[in-house]
């Protein structure tokens, strides 16, 4: 670990114990010391000891949780931060070394404009991107679903498609009333353009009235995303890997 | 803000005016905007950085803690 004393002290764990063990006149515990510290993090962290070592030319991003935007989501949220997720997609599609981007969706939901950020910048990208839904891609995780070049769904995973609502003031009724819709559009534009699903497929899913106990809206399960042309594909993991080590081929014959 | 979500706004938004402090500090000689938390450690909150590897770095992931001795 590099510390950087300048501002502040940052400890490497050896510092915490500054006392060298030189029981056989090496005193070289770091390293030891080190993956000591990483293992009890992992434990801690991710619930079991290694972490398997990987060398892949794959990149995942995982959605879940909210899509955090422009405000900080209080702590109880597991979120998935635009500002960081953002670069990171510079940076994939800038690296020589990775050849292809799996996103991998359980999201409830969450800011507009961030995720349709990340839909975007997803959809532009030039290199081979899949995009799979498991568990669940509800509200703004559909059109980060169907950003990737091709999207598979778990025959478990359902997608949730409601109308979008307006939160705090409003000011003007007109005026706000006109801006949601506004916004609703810019969604279902993106969905429709980047999946098989027809814009009034999609509307009649959003206002339907008889799925939901609570709410207006429709819940979509894998099997039916994909009937109805919102998903291309049932499957899994092995499915999406295939599909993705398969353009990634495609593309290098193409060279 | 606009919020698109299944789960109802008064679970998402609960804790809403719990006053967040972050700071920033430099570590492994990059700017990172931390949240403190309990004995001395602390977590990021994001990376100010205009380097796309930078993000790549699993040290720099949001959340990822930092030992932190003052």
């Amino acid at each position: 670990m590099i510390c950087d004393l300048k501002t502040y002290k940052w400890g490497a764990v050896n510092e915490v114990n500054p006392e060298p063990d030189d029981e056989n006149g090496e005193n070289n515990p770091n390293n030891d010391d080190t993956s000591k510290e990483d293992k009890s993090q992992n434990i801690k962290e991710l619930g079991q000891s290694s972490v398997p070592d990987l060398i892949s030319d794959l990149h995942i991003i995982s959605v879940i949780g909210q899509v955090e935007g422009h405000l900080v989501m209080p702590n109880q949220n597991k979120t998935t931060k635009y500002e960081h997720i953002i670069p990171q997609l510079v940076a994939v599609e800038e690296s020589k070394d990775i050849k292809g981007l799996i996103i991998i969706l359980n999201t409830v939901g969450g800011d507009v404009e961030a995720g349709l950020a990340i839909a975007e910048m997803i959809a532009s990208m030039a290199k081979p991107t899949v995009s799979l839904v498991l568990g669940g891609g509800h509200s703004i995780g559909v059109p980060i679903a169907v950003a990737a070049k091709h999207s598979f769904i778990a025959p478990t995973a359902t997608m949730t498609i409601h109308p979008i609502r307006l939160t705090g003031l409003v000011v003007g009724v007109q005026q706000s009333f006109d801006y949601l819709e506004r916004i609703q559009d810019r969604v279902i534009g993106f969905v429709t353009t980047h999946s098989r699903l027809s814009e009034k497929k999609f509307r009649d899913y959003m206002m339907n009235t008889g799925d939901m106990a609570r709410d207006i809206g429709t819940v979509v399960e894998g099997k039916d995303a994909v009937k109805c042309g919102l998903i291309d594909e049932i499957g899994g993991l092995s499915d999406a890997l295939a599909y993705i080590h398969k353009t990634i081929e495609a593309k290098g014959v193409e060279k | 803000m606009i919020f698109w979500s299944i789960v109802p706004e008064d679970v998402v938004f609960n804790g809403w005016e719990d006053k967040l402090e972050l700071q920033e500090i430099s570590y492994m000689g990059k700017t990172l905007s931390v949240r403190s938390g309990m004995k001395g450690s602390a977590s990021v909150e994001r990376i100010l950085s205009t380097d796309p590897k930078d993000f790549l770095r699993k040290e720099f992931n949001p959340g990822n803690k930092i030992p932190f001795l003052s």
